[in-house]
């Protein structure tokens, strides 16, 4: 429905039938390859048999819990992203996760489009790296040419505008501060102020209007985020 | 005041009054009696020495042959008696018919029967005077010869003798009470190591005291503090295992709902069903939302759930995740949302200070009107650490300002889908955090600043 260009296959590892269904839903729907199993056993064939891009694990799983699956994963070298999901609050189980090499964390009740938009950014993560494309559902951004295309037809940036939605794009979902956006156009020799960097900014807002929000955060920065429909 | 309370409940104390006063009686009854029964044999010894000189007198009496009575009182004899150092002695002999042999003529005399020699005390020119007369026969008949002497001498020993015995007294008195206190300060030794390694135990520490060297006297009360701090181990660990399974059961199926009502509003074509379902979401969004803060306020009231978790934070680094949370909900009601953050390391927990915090700007946002700012600030100030959350709303009428502290109060001019529990949650946390809450308008204005002063406290 987003038009990624590869069907990316998602493991989802929730014991609750209802929340499993939801999850597998939407993101079958968004056009993921998905799978869907209720407890550790089930994911470690799962896992053992299948080439997954990212898998969603809940942490209160019965017999063998999430962290504990985790743990083995981690221990086996796979290094696939992992986004956790759990019931229980506090810092504890967050610090845990985090320390056993969970990507991301998420608590229920959560929105979907939030789960969504998390999977988006592991998953641009975990491939980005490699190369050197990077696509945020309608916006495509090829990093090494520095072309922008929306929806397939290109967009014309001047060079200042494509360091700042470079920057902003490698950090979509992140507050960006203003002093780092404008080291990123300071590399073009020129001083230029901050109030030139708001300039910028609303000049890729009246551009990206259709795909993006651009956030002005007084004090911090600006963060850059897929606009929802 | 406050020494009197003290006075009443130490033990140490107690125990040197109850012991020092009857010993201080009993000393001094004791030394009365010893001062009593002395003065007899110091008198006798005396009135011996009276005795003797009247005998001695008495021997030297001569009858002539024309039965007259001489008394020849040797020059040695007399001088012996005259030069006592102390008192002035007097004698008098007298013969059978009442006429003067010898001495002072007016010296009063003790005559009649009783013993031999008889003592008396009278006064002679002016002075109390001990006098020992010795009735001599002799063949012309009885001659009393009577030896007097000043009190002087008996009453200088006798005040020696008191001094003597109430400076002895008075040691004895000191020595008991150093004893005593010493005594009882090794005996409530134990009794004041087991008040430290009480005092010394964290908050969360209810493993049973040792009570090894503890006095058996005392060893009930550990027993019962022991008892005590069973029961609460355990009602804690049953509360936190209530509350851990309350939001794994409570959060389950409402993220079931959440999500499937969410696809099920993004999937439905036609209008009104949508619009029901919006509605049925918004509702259950509500629910979740209330739930999540409810099991927050649980939580965060137990100060020993949290006390493990207390580390040291830097506020701003919370407030920027924080911020970054509120951005959506900002842009979404057209807010123009900031931050101004300094670095405010506080020792506290984080997960409750990013709950407080979301509240204020969840708040913040709600209550100011499109166009409006809300502004999240971190710093520190004399010393201290603070945060404060200024928005541009409606503002939070002065009679109001402790009342939207408490739970499920909601403000008169409340808007939105809130529980009353946002506020609520803040206060307890600062409380937990020993913070001061202060709620106040904008100086210049619509609007309120939340602020919390956090303690300048030494991170232990």
């Amino acid at each position: 429905m987003r038009g990624y260009a590869l069907a990316m296959r998602i493991l989802i590892v929730e014991d609750d039938p209802v929340i499993g269904d939801a999850i597998q839903r939407a993101l079958v729907r968004d056009g993921y390859a998905v799978d869907r199993v209720e407890n550790a056993q089930q994911a470690k064939a799962a896992l053992h048999a299948e080439g997954f891009d990212l898998v969603i694990l809940d942490i209160g799983l019965p017999r063998e819990d999430g962290l504990q699956l985790l743990r083995e994963l981690r221990r086996k070298g796979r290094n696939l992203p992992v986004l956790m999901l759990t019931a229980r609050d506090g810092l504890t189980d967050r610090v845990t996760a985090l320390d056993l090499g969970a990507d991301d964390y998420l608590t229920k009740p959560f929105q979907v489009l939030e789960l969504l938009a998390r999977c988006r950014a592991l998953l641009r993560r975990a491939n980005g790296v490699a190369s050197t494309r990077l696509t945020l559902g309608r916006l495509s951004l090829d990093l090494a040419r520095k072309e922008v295309m929306l929806d397939g037809q290109g967009l014309e940036l001047t060079q200042r505008e494509w360091s700042v939605l470079e920057c902003l794009v490698l950090n979509a979902g992140h507050i960006v501060p203003k002093d780092k956006l404008l080291s990123a156009v300071s590399s073009w020799g020129d001083e230029i102020s901050l109030n030139a960097i708001e300039v910028y900014v609303s000049r890729l807002r009246a551009k990206l209007s259709a795909c993006a929000v651009i956030h002005a955060i007084r004090g911090l920065g600006y963060r850059f985020d897929e606009k929802q429909d | 005041m406050k020494s009197r309370t003290e006075a009443r409940t130490s033990i140490r104390r107690r125990l040197l009054a109850l012991l020092i006063v009857p010993v201080a009686i009993a000393l001094l009854v004791g030394t009365v009696a010893d001062l009593v029964t002395s003065v007899g044999p110091i008198r006798e010894a005396y009135d011996h020495a009276l005795s003797d000189a009247a005998l001695a007198l008495a021997l030297n009496l001569q009858v002539e042959a024309d039965g007259q009575i001489k008394a020849n009182v040797p020059a040695e004899a007399l001088n012996v008696l005259r030069t006592d150092i102390a008192d002035t002695v007097y004698y008098r002999i007298t013969a059978p018919d009442g006429s003067l042999l010898a001495g002072d003529p007016e010296l009063p005399q003790a005559v009649g029967a009783g013993p031999n020699p008889r003592h008396q005390t009278a006064e002679y020119q002016g002075h109390a005077i001990r006098s020992a007369t010795y009735r001599a026969t002799t063949l012309a008949g009885t001659v009393c010869v009577t030896v007097a002497e000043t009190l002087n001498k008996r009453g200088q020993i006798r005040s020696r003798l008191w001094s003597t015995a109430l400076w002895t007294d008075l040691l004895q008195l000191l020595s008991v009470l150093g004893c005593v206190w010493v005594g009882v300060r090794i005996a409530l030794r134990p009794l004041q190591s087991l008040g430290v390694a009480i005092a010394q135990r964290s908050v969360e520490d209810l493993s049973p005291l040792q009570g090894g060297t503890v006095p058996v006297e005392v060893q009930n009360v550990v027993k019962k503090l022991n008892e005590l701090l069973a029961t609460l181990s355990e009602s804690r660990q049953a509360e936190r295992q209530f509350l851990e399974s309350a939001a794994h059961q409570l959060r389950t199926p409402l993220a079931g709902v959440l999500a499937q009502l969410e696809l099920m509003v993004e999937a439905e074509e036609d209008a009104e069903k949508r619009q029901h379902l919006s509605l049925t979401l918004a509702a259950a969004q509500q629910l979740s939302h209330t739930t999540r803060q409810l099991l927050s306020l649980a939580r965060a009231e137990h100060r020993a759930h949290t006390y493990s978790e207390t580390r040291l934070v830097d506020l701003a680094e919370i407030a920027g995740s924080s911020v970054a949370d509120g951005v959506n909900r900002a842009s979404a009601a057209g807010v123009d949302l900031g931050a101004d953050l300094q670095p405010a390391v506080v020792s506290g927990v984080a997960w409750l200070l990013s709950e407080a915090l979301g509240n204020l700007i969840e708040n913040a946002i709600t209550y100011t009107p499109a166009g409006g700012a809300v502004t999240v600030r971190t710093g520190s100030e004399g010393g201290h650490a603070f945060l404060e959350v200024v928005d541009a709303g409606t503002g939070i009428a002065a009679a109001e300002r402790d009342a939207v502290l408490r739970r499920f109060y909601r403000g008169v001019n409340s808007r939105g889908i809130g529980s009353g529990l946002g506020l609520a949650i803040v206060a307890d946390v600062a409380r937990q955090h020993r913070a001061t809450l202060t709620i106040r308008a904008v100086p210049q204005g619509p609007g309120t600043c939340v602020r919390l002063d956090f303690l300048a406290e030494s991170h232990a």
